[in-house]
């Protein structure tokens, strides 16, 4: 990368928003190489090489997404690190944490320092691997997680994989809490979900599928709490997907547990009555469940108890040509996943502070992220948006690798115009 | 809500209502199932004549696709093909070379180049049978002989024509489905059909581990009770109870499952005087239904099987139609 | 142009099937096409004093332009009397192009091998495409080739005339 002494950039006339901040008013935003150095009046002698025009607009900071599959190493099939980052920089992401589950794993520093020296080489947004907690996620010996955490890993996963046993969960959160480490779980009983491919409900009765009741997530999640709190571990509860579960959630919170989590945006548009059809793009992990619980989620990012990720899974077409449960789970997101947000605002389902603050200060707290915030001496990672214009997404137009994106072809509302990371404008609409 | 383009009662019918994939019973009107039964009561009118073929489906080409083995029912889809003149090609596709969906699709784009009009799908996976009617070529019909634990459309029609040609109509009918409903893809696509042609009331008698989540959204009453359960019922239909349900702690053993669920004399007589005892077959003796019932006066066991062959002729007939006026207007 | 009432019609066509049967004893068996052809030959049958059951023929699975329409969606069950070796009187209303009569012998071949066919038909109009012809015939008229003829019934039979647009 080419180091450029002197850039400086100031963002005239947008509407500056950060909850975490209190900002909230129309100002001008000075940018010196990868720094916010002012806020509303220039610093004495600044002199702008690029100016930005963001009347009319909004200026957040850059969004954080704490779960995405990059596909990258071992399933270029399906997307690249390039590629994928870039869709994300489209979304207005600057720092995105991405999954072990490649191949190979994240289970080594050679292949977390592989994973950051290709999203480096790419530009377009901080890329955080989140490395496995046990070795080649075979949920049975622990990974090097000491060396994973100095390679740069911001937190530990099993991501879909089931451990062995309890003991094995306690033995990983006992060696992870001596060092710090931070720990994500979806937690997932694989007994009760049996070979359940939706929720278990009508709508699973209606097609002929074995469900995946909600105390599958439930009684697994009671075992990762109990076991949290056993060792004192750092747990972050990845992706939601039912009331009780929250619930379970804060009510530990509420007896002094460390314990964040965040849910997958999916869950917060959609729910079990959207698989009937057949539509395989509803085949995802975790599921989706009721109305109710989709409610509720939704509820829980309005009371700032959940963060929102992506769960960012992209497919290649033949994967998702195939009967619903025999079809790849998951749906590639990034390309959308702001605008799918600013939608939720414009319906009146989320606020605007709660919104920004789940994709920005929420997680950059949870996971001890130092991002998320726009304020003076802060890294320059923001995002412009348009939240009145609108976006449609189409197959030709969307940067992902994955196509199976289920928002192609419908308008969504607020578009972001430019996201700047690090002092970069690396995406430009 | 925008009108989902998978919604299966959709893709079943042509633009003018015709059915041209046969799928599933649920969505499918009261009008478009008496055809199909009325259609299937005709067909029986030829199957007592010498010569039992007619010249409807001449030149045309029907591939049984069964990536599941089913001996019976591929020979009855045979069977109806040929007594309609059509060609047919059976295949048998183990379920380990196609668990992939990229090999389904390698499967259909083979056979649609060799011309073929109609595919007979039976797959163990739910919705197998939309997928292959949504990416099938333009004109090809698909009916669906049975897809993982979702619908048997067929075998649901062809008991809809013994209990019409037993009981006339369905209007006063209380009907009794009994045994293993979880897994059963037939259960579904009857208690769809029942509450579609007008039944008074479905039932469905099994213990809780057989019984799916939510059943009673489709239309049915749930009992755990087999002498509640059948109280006042018309029709019983006892569903096939697989060995392997005692495993997965299903089922604790066939002796107690006998004692509670199988039809036996005693329990019968709970039901109404004149009730009809059905059962799809393969029928297993002191498991689900006691011989002297299954063999007894009030048994139809045998006239399902005879109404198997004009009920799927009836279906490949009219799906047949449907694809055909279709493409002739495609062409205007 | 008006059309012949179809009960004269019909007495024409019972007086010459007495006139060629001079004893209709249990090797005929008259047999109607559904549906106008099933009225001709249940009022023809009445006043006839025939030793043997009406038939019915449905051809719905003998059609040849199945691969244009589809199936008929009313599809009616073809009874038929014991037929081998019998003297068949088919019964139609309209003869025009002659497939339906084609598909009916089809059918009646699929239930036996009958001695011999007669075919009746209320009206003769012209414009056959089959050789094929009726032996008795109520009428003969000449009719337009996009004019077809509609009969309505069972009680009171009556004619019309339907014109096709194109």
């Amino acid at each position: 990368m080419k180091i450029q002494p002197q850039h400086t950039i100031c963002i005239q006339g947008g509407h500056v928003f950060d909850p975490s901040e209190n900002l909230d008013a129309i100002m001008d935003v000075y940018i010196e190489n990868d720094c916010i150095v002012a806020l509303g009046k220039a610093p004495e002698g600044f002199k702008a090489e690029e100016t930005i025009n963001a009347k009319g607009k909004m200026i957040f900071p850059g969004f954080i997404d704490t779960n995405a599959f990059l596909s990258e190493p071992g399933f270029t099939q399906k997307g690249t690190i390039n590629s994928e980052t870039q869709a994300a920089a489209q979304s207005g992401i600057t720092t995105l944490c991405c999954t072990p589950n490649s191949k190979p794993v994240l289970d080594s520093s050679a292949q977390v320092t592989l994973v950051q020296d290709k999203a480096k080489q790419a530009g377009f947004c901080k890329v955080l691997p989140i490395g496995a907690l046990t070795a080649g996620l075979n949920g049975e010996q622990l990974s090097n997680m000491h060396g994973l955490k100095e390679a740069g890993c911001i937190a530990l996963s099993n991501q879909e994989t089931s451990f062995k046993d309890g003991h094995v969960i306690k033995q990983c959160y006992h060696y992870a809490a001596g060092f710090g480490i931070t720990v994500m779980a979806t937690p997932l009983d694989p007994a009760l979900a049996q070979d359940g491919c939706m929720h278990e409900s009508a709508t699973s009765t209606q097609l002929g599928f074995a469900g995946i009741g909600e105390s599958a997530e439930t009684t697994a999640l009671a075992q990762h709490l109990i076991l949290a709190e056993e060792t004192g571990v750092k747990l972050h509860i990845s992706r939601v997907s039912s009331q009780r579960a929250l619930d379970m959630i804060n009510a530990a919170k509420r007896n002094g547990l460390n314990v964040t989590a965040d849910v997958a945006l999916g869950n917060l548009i959609f729910n079990a009555e959207d698989c009937a059809g057949y539509n395989s793009l509803m085949h995802v992990t975790p599921v989706y469940r009721s109305k109710q619980d989709q409610t509720a989620l939704i509820n829980g990012v309005n009371k700032g108890e959940l963060s929102i990720c992506s769960n960012h899974l992209p497919q290649d077409i033949a994967s998702k040509m195939a009967p619903f449960a025999a079809s790849e789970k998951g749906i590639s997101v990034l390309d959308s996943f702001s605008s799918v947000i600013f939608s939720l605002v414009k319906n009146k389902q989320l606020t605007l502070e709660a919104a920004i603050a789940s994709i920005s200060s929420l997680p950059a707290k949870q996971l001890n992220i130092a991002a998320g915030v726009i304020k003076v001496e802060a890294a320059a990672d923001l995002c412009i948006v348009d939240l009145d214009a609108s976006i449609t997404h189409t197959e030709s137009n969307m940067v992902s690798g994955g196509k199976n994106n289920p928002w192609l072809d419908q308008p969504l509302s607020g578009k972001v115009t430019h996201t700047i990371n690090n002092g970069h404008i690396v995406y430009q609409s | 809500m925008t009108m989902n383009p998978l919604d299966p009662s959709q893709i079943q019918l042509t633009e003018d209502g015709r059915l041209k994939h046969f799928l599933t019973t649920e969505g499918l009107s009261k009008e478009i199932l008496t055809e199909i039964l009325d259609t299937a009561d005709s067909f029986i009118g030829t199957q007592a004549r010498s010569v039992k073929t007619v010249p409807l489906l001449r030149g045309k080409t029907v591939v049984n696709l069964f990536f599941e083995n089913s001996t019976r029912t591929r020979s009855t889809f045979e069977l109806a093909a040929k007594r309609l003149s059509a060609n047919i090609l059976n295949l048998d596709i183990a379920r380990s070379a196609t668990s992939k969906g990229e090999t389904l699709m390698d499967t259909l784009w083979n056979l649609e180049s060799m011309y073929s009009d109609m595919f007979v799908v039976r797959h163990a996976d739910s919705g197998a049978a939309h997928f292959i009617a949504q990416h099938v070529t333009p004109n090809v019909a698909v009916i669906n002989a049975g897809d993982g634990r979702h619908a048997h459309p067929t075998q649901a029609m062809l008991d809809m024509l013994t209990i019409r040609r037993e009981k006339g109509s369905f209007e006063n009918l209380t009907v009794a489905i009994v045994g293993d409903i979880l897994h059963s893809r037939v259960a579904r696509s009857q208690i769809y059909a029942l509450n579609t042609l007008g039944a008074k009331e479905v039932r469905v008698i099994g213990p809780n581990t057989l019984l799916p989540q939510e059943i009673e959204s489709l239309g049915a009453k749930a009992y755990n009770n087999m002498n509640q359960g059948l109280k006042g019922v018309d029709v019983i239909i006892m569903l096939r109870l697989q060995k392997e349900r005692m495993q997965n702690a299903l089922l604790p053993s066939e002796a107690e499952f006998y004692r509670l669920y199988g039809l036996s004399t005693d329990k019968l007589a709970l039901a109404n005087p004149d009730a009809i005892v059905m059962h799809p077959g393969p029928i297993n003796r002191g498991v689900e239904i006691e011989s002297a019932v299954a063999d007894g006066p009030q048994s139809v066991i045998l006239k399902q099987v005879s109404n198997g062959i004009p009920m799927r002729m009836a279906v490949m007939a009219m799906a047949m139609g449907g694809q055909q006026s279709g493409q002739n207007k495609e062409e205007v | 142009m008006s059309l012949p009432q179809p009960s004269t019609l019909i007495d024409n066509m019972i007086a010459e099937v007495n006139q060629r049967f001079p004893t209709l004893n249990e090797s005929i068996v008259m047999v109607g096409i559904h549906t106008g052809g099933a009225w001709i030959a249940n009022a023809m049958y009445q006043k006839l004093n025939l030793k043997t059951p009406l038939g019915l023929l449905d051809i719905s699975f003998y059609r040849d332009d199945f691969s244009q329409n589809g199936l008929h969606p009313q599809v009616k069950s073809s009874e038929l009397p014991d037929i081998e070796g019998k003297t068949i009187i088919l019964v139609d209303d309209v003869i025009m192009s002659g497939r339906t009569i084609r598909a009916a012998m089809n059918e009646l071949f699929d239930y036996g091998r009958p001695k011999e066919i007669v075919l009746a038909c209320l009206l003769d109009v012209g414009h056959r495409e089959l050789p094929i012809q009726a032996d008795i015939v109520g009428s003969a008229i000449d009719r337009p080739s996009n004019q077809r003829i509609k009969l309505s019934g069972p009680e009171p039979l009556s004619l019309s005339t339907v014109t096709l647009d194109k």
